[in-house]
């Protein structure tokens, strides 16, 4: 009982842990328009939008996080098994090392991106990049700190037999997909397209025409951020926080069952109801908020 | 302003398996023959080496146009490539167990082992170029560059593998790699730092005003941070004889520091605007 006692309080800090990533992850990507947003900033001087977003093309958002986190907590494990440090300085060290690192990405990525394409006449702005990288190495440090701590929880305390940087690649990559999949939903479309109707999606003639004013002055990548914090931070963290803390939870309530293979054989079920639900959701919104052209007779 | 001539693949390909190896071999029996840890630096610079080499064929890949594509390449290589050096470093192993080639060169490093590095360039290598021929007439991709590209990449993702493992462990044979490199979970950065200098600078540079030299230049940039991160870790492998780590760590920083105003340079040469701050400029008229 006790032992459970323990696993399920672990399993608490990992959840709060896995929210404060979550939503660090989502913010960070904001700021320098990643994934999704990448390419309409691309774009924009291209036909003609010149703009002063920053654009951090490192990778997708799941290899970038994949790179912090793995490298974070290998240097707080190298630290703590070459110099006997405190496991959560390390963790500390880890991450800045990365999110500085990852800050080097960032700006090489912004002056290449715009290098790439001078023929189109968008300035490489010298204040856009002082002042935007700061606060990506910062959020990136939060996100890299979050998530390597609760694969060092995992693989120390609930007994996940991986090294504990290949946990923290792995969860890695799932924050990034899912900051992808989720917190993108509030920037993309809503943040780079504001006169345009919720959900109306984006006709291939508008491609590239972006919001170039701000409320204040030009538009740039913290206002954004700005903008993200209220809904699609948080709803990336609670995300991550909930598969962290729900999944877990599966784990180790079904773990004891048929020789460890329980919490397997949960998982998949769940899957499958989720699967089920849905398509029933899929087709519910289709009925609901149609109509969609029936098919010409052809 | 005079266009630089663009360095053919074939000749980096041919600086990064000759001189990767070269580093590699080197800093092993360098280190075994002095009983020293000195010269784990020469493992990175291998890696650089290739990594110039599997940037260039990333670049030459993907510019037909895979825009989103070039990350995913690079973790394609990285995957191939993983894959290949264990098996040839497997090889080599197998060699030293069966007595084969058991001669000992130097420092008590069996000939068998030797093999290993080179068997592992090998089998990635014809990897890359079934995988790239699968992609070319199975999947029916059509890209000219694919074939060639894919075992292009495929072996520079094996040396960087190689050279980074020489880095952080010292040493190249198939026990080392599985206690220091993959059991302490070192496989996790050795996989994604090591394939991000290889897909960054194409991913980072492309456009039509894309520049060999430009994007080459990130590609040393972005390795010699790699090189900081292993020799970081290679502090948890040689707890007791910091000197080797500590040199590649410094090494690794100073270089980086010229590398990336070397790059700076470049993007001023090139002839973007650069402006501290300001409005955005006036469109032409008739735009």
């Amino acid at each position: 009982m006790e032992e459970l006692a323990v696993s399920l309080g672990t399993l608490a800090l990992m959840g709060a842990c896995a929210t404060i990533a979550g939503a660090a992850e989502d913010l960070e990507s904001d700021f320098g328009s990643q994934s999704n947003a990448n390419s309409q900033v691309q774009l924009a001087p291209q036909v003609g939008y010149l703009h002063r977003v920053y654009n951090k093309a490192i990778c997708g958002e799941p290899v970038a996080y994949g790179l912090l986190s793995a490298t974070g907590a290998a240097v707080a494990f190298a630290l703590a098994t070459a110099f006997a440090v405190n496991i959560v300085i390390a963790l500390a060290l880890g991450a800045a090392v990365a999110a500085l690192m990852y800050g080097v990405y960032a700006t090489t990525a912004y002056m290449g991106r715009l290098t790439g394409q001078k023929r189109f006449g968008q300035p490489i702005y010298i204040d856009v990049l002082l002042t935007t990288t700061p606060p990506i190495i910062a959020h990136a440090f939060i996100a890299t700190m979050g998530i390597a701590t609760f694969s060092y929880l995992l693989n120390v305390i609930i007994g996940q037999p991986f090294p504990f940087p290949i946990l923290a690649l792995l969860w890695g990559i799932m924050t990034g997909g899912m900051g992808s999949a989720v917190g993108d939903v509030h920037y993309g479309a809503e943040r780079q397209y504001q006169y345009k109707p919720f959900g109306m999606g984006l006709p291939a003639a508008q491609s590239g025409k972006i919001v170039q004013k701000g409320e204040v002055g030009l538009r740039n990548s913290i206002d954004i951020a700005g903008f993200c914090v209220k809904h699609g931070g948080p709803l990336t963290g609670l995300g991550l926080g909930l598969t962290v803390f729900v999944d877990l939870w599966r784990h180790i309530i079904f773990i004891e069952f048929v020789n460890g293979w329980g919490a397997m054989i949960a998982g998949l079920l769940v899957i499958v109801v989720w699967v089920i639900g849905n398509r029933f959701l899929e087709v519910w919104a289709r009925k609901a908020y149609g109509p969609f052209k029936k098919e010409e007779a052809t | 302003m005079s266009e630089v001539k663009e360095i053919d693949w074939y000749t980096l390909a041919g600086a990064g398996i000759i001189g990767g190896l070269i580093c590699i071999y080197a800093a092993v029996i360098l280190d075994a023959a002095l009983g020293v840890n000195y010269f784990i630096f020469l493992g990175a610079i291998g890696a650089i080496l290739a990594t110039l080499w599997g940037a260039d064929a990333v670049r030459k890949i993907c510019k037909y146009g895979i825009g989103t594509g070039v990350p995913s390449i690079g973790m394609l290589a990285f995957g191939m490539g993983l894959l290949a050096t264990l098996l040839g470093l497997k090889f080599g192993d197998y060699l030293v167990a069966k007595n084969i080639l058991a001669m000992e060169v130097v420092g008590g490093i069996k000939a068998g082992l030797l093999v290993g590095p080179l068997a592992a360039l090998v089998m990635a290598l014809v990897q890359g170029f079934v995988i790239g021929f699968i992609a070319q007439n199975i999947l029916k991709m059509k890209i000219p560059t694919m074939q060639v590209g894919m075992t292009m990449i495929s072996g520079a993702a094996s040396l960087i593998y190689l050279g980074y493992t020489v880095t952080i462990a010292g040493a190249f044979d198939f026990g080392t790699l599985v206690n220091n490199v993959i059991n302490t979970g070192f496989i996790a950065p050795l996989f994604i730092v090591g394939a991000l200098p290889m897909l960054h600078p194409f991913n980072a540079c492309l456009g039509p005003d894309e520049n060999q030299r430009r994007t080459l230049t990130l590609g040393v940039e972005a390795a010699l941070m790699s090189t900081v991160i292993f020799g970081i870790l290679s502090f948890a492998i040689f707890p007791n004889d910091i000197i080797g780590p500590v040199i590649t760590v410094l090494l690794g920083l100073v270089a980086w520091v010229f590398a990336y105003l070397a790059y700076w340079q470049k993007v001023k040469e090139s002839g973007t605007i650069i402006l501290p701050t300001g409005l955005l400029p006036k469109k032409e008229e008739g735009q």
